[in-house]
């Protein structure tokens, strides 16, 4: 009896419920975070015209791989010596025309007057901020929540494996692959949102290094793909157990 | 589906129940009702062996060929 009850709470019975459970906090949780993005947005629309963006100094944020490996080729063909890091700020730079870089704890901060408030609003939802939000990671929060939602009301001990499963995991892993695309196309907006100011050290124009919460917040590009494989494997098991169900 | 199940024949033969055969046999009524409507896609040799077994008889006795034209076209079931 006791045995019987442990397996039902412990079980996939009992996975399944804690996992609602959990999945339906995060869509509530979307729904909270909606709410206060629409007050964010008044409060930068209307507010200062200051922005600060965190900086990544050490590559730029587009294809840092390629940027690194040019890098070190180039450094390598000229005979220099290898670096530990490429790029960093040696030193702040304070009070500079226009701008100036503050001393974060944990990464440069560039800060700047932009009068257009549609601008800073844009920065905001593209992940521009030291918060956890941004646009994409409310919509993969919002719509990878709704998918894992149904999936979980979908899935019971008896059936597990249906297409409309198959069908919602390949959805989510097209939404994480999507969003991983995104992501560059963020930047490229970064760069033409934010002036190009220029500071001693640097190769690129300081838009070049601007840091999106994205990178934190966002699973990456392999998490898409594992999710693509599982989501075929899934399928393929769906037809078998189709298959076996008329065998007698 | 070119196969026919003569199962009902062979029960009505030994005067034996379905809920009988598949307690003789130890398959659920459910799939075994399955097998006795034509539905089924296939049937294992350790199934056809057990209700065999409880039947007394041999495949054949069970299973029959009536094939229709329309079945031996290629792509179909």
């Amino acid at each position: 009896m006791q045995k019987e009850r442990l397996k039902h709470w412990f079980g996939l019975r009992g996975m399944l419920l804690l996992s609602r459970v959990v999945v339906g906090m995060l869509l509530f949780g979307a729904f909270v975070f909606s709410i206060q993005a629409i007050g964010r947005t008044y409060d930068i629309a209307t507010g200062g015209p200051e922005v600060r963006l965190a900086l990544n100094t050490f590559s730029p944020n587009l294809f840092p791989a390629l940027h690194d490996a040019k890098a070190g080729f180039d450094e390598g063909w000229q005979g220099n010596p290898m670096r530990e890091d490429r790029g960093p700020l040696p030193t702040l730079q304070a009070a500079t025309t226009g701008f100036e870089l503050a001393a974060n704890p944990r990464e440069p901060l560039l800060r700047y007057h932009e009068p257009t408030p549609w601008k800073r609003v844009t920065l905001f939802y593209l992940g521009a901020s030291n918060s956890l939000f941004s646009l994409p990671w409310l919509l993969f929060l919002a719509i990878g929540s709704w998918l894992l939602w149904r999936l979980l009301l979908d899935v019971t001990p008896d059936a597990p494996f249906t297409f409309a499963n198959a069908r919602r995991l390949s959805q989510l892993s097209l939404l994480v692959l999507g969003l991983a695309i995104w992501e560059k196309v963020a930047y490229y907006l970064v760069r033409a949102l934010v002036p190009t100011f220029r500071a001693p050290g640097l190769t690129e124009t300081l838009n070049h290094y601007v840091f999106l919460n994205t990178g934190n917040t966002l699973p990456n590009v392999w998490m898409g793909i594992v999710l693509a494989i599982i989501a075929i494997v899934y399928r393929r098991g769906v037809a078998l157990s189709q298959e076996a169900e008329l065998v007698i | 589906m070119p196969i026919i199940v003569n199962l009902d024949v062979m029960l009505a033969r030994r005067k034996m129940t379905l809920s009988a055969l598949a307690e003789a046999v130890g398959i659920t009524l459910a799939n075994l009702s399955i097998l006795k409507s034509g539905k089924a896609k296939a049937v294992r040799f350790s199934t056809l062996a057990a209700i065999c077994q409880a039947l007394d008889c041999q495949p054949g006795d069970l299973l029959a060929h009536g094939p229709d034209p329309a079945d031996l076209r290629p792509g179909t079931d």
